[in-house]
């Protein structure tokens, strides 16, 4: 296994999206690679800071009415339309078109 | 995995129940508005993106499957409507080539461990900054994969369906990404930030 493959592979090997025996393969190289072994200590360490700094936001309840109030909204056109939709409409329109 | 709670409110919503559809809100509001913060990366759109989701959650309310848990399927929402309006304002900084570019650079050139140099461990802030001006200016398309996979924790699969693509492409794009964060790092410590690190 040459450092191209390492480098081709190293987020695979990461994520454990490897057999078993590649895995060994690339360890052994990794182990006696000391490019290979720093690519995959800043690899792992890229990846967990991004992890450590995606912090949580909280979500302003200002944000959160206005999403409410816009399902409101929706929820009451809804109620509206379901409630003064003639209910025969369709039948009555075929009628219609019938008599034509 | 769903929780009983979120399927029989899920259940409730479709029957009409506006209570049942603002407690899903409710649950799940933050993770929504977390992930728009990290694509779209100013709270403005986080929330703007965050109303849309739900409108067209509730909508289209009667087309979910349950094939996925409510979150995930939300999740798929947001990221859509986030990567139209990123593809819309075609933000990013650095093109698609410099994020191969990366990749080839790591095929080829040496680069340092700087897991043990101080600077990584006290600069933290500075390092932060770098690090969310590096995540900015990823193309949309790998923006979203690394902020599923690595920042959100979904993994290969999950990321391929909520974004329409092969589980290979996720990989690529997401190694890429790795590739191109991580020799931003390895520049910032090549640049000097040795000779500060006596300091903290």
């Amino acid at each position: 296994m040459k450092c191209e493959d390492i480098c081709r592979l190293i987020s695979e090997y990461l994520d454990d999206g490897l057999d078993l025996e590649l895995r060994g393969i690339m360890r052994e190289h990794i182990n006696l690679c000391e490019r290979c072994s720093a690519l995959l200590k800043t690899m792992k360490e890229t990846i967990s800071f991004t992890r450590r700094m995606s912090e949580t936001e909280k979500v302003p309840d200002a944000v959160i009415n206005r999403v409410y109030c816009e399902i409101h909204i929706r929820y009451e056109r809804r109620i509206k339309s379901e409630t003064f939709a003639p209910p025969e409409a369709s039948k009555y329109n075929k009628k219609k078109e019938k008599r034509r | 995995m769903e929780s009983r709670q979120e399927t029989q409110l899920v259940e409730k919503a479709r029957k009409g129940d506006i209570g049942a559809f603002e407690e899903l809100i409710r649950m799940t509001g933050g993770r929504i508005y977390n992930l728009g913060f990290k694509l779209l990366r100013n709270k403005e759109d986080a929330s703007d993106l965050m109303q849309e989701t739900y409108i067209k959650a509730y909508e289209h309310i009667d087309s979910f499957r349950g094939n996925s848990a409510f979150s995930t399927w939300l999740y798929r929402i947001a990221t859509n409507l986030a990567l139209m309006k990123m593809r819309r304002e075609k933000n990013q900084k650095v093109s698609t080539d410099e994020i191969k570019e990366a990749y080839d650079n790591s095929m080829v050139k040496e680069m340092p461990d700087w897991t043990h140099n101080p600077a990584y461990h006290f600069k933290n802030q500075e390092l932060k900054d770098l690090l969310n001006r590096a995540i900015d200016s990823l193309p949309s398309k790998y923006r979203s994969v690394f902020v599923l996979h690595d920042m959100e924790g979904f993994p290969v699969s999950e990321v391929a369906d909520m974004l329409s693509l092969s589980e290979p492409a996720v990989k690529t794009r997401s190694h890429r990404s790795r590739l191109f964060l991580r020799e931003r790092l390895a520049d910032y410590f090549k640049q000097g930030h040795k000779a500060q690190v006596g300091g903290g």
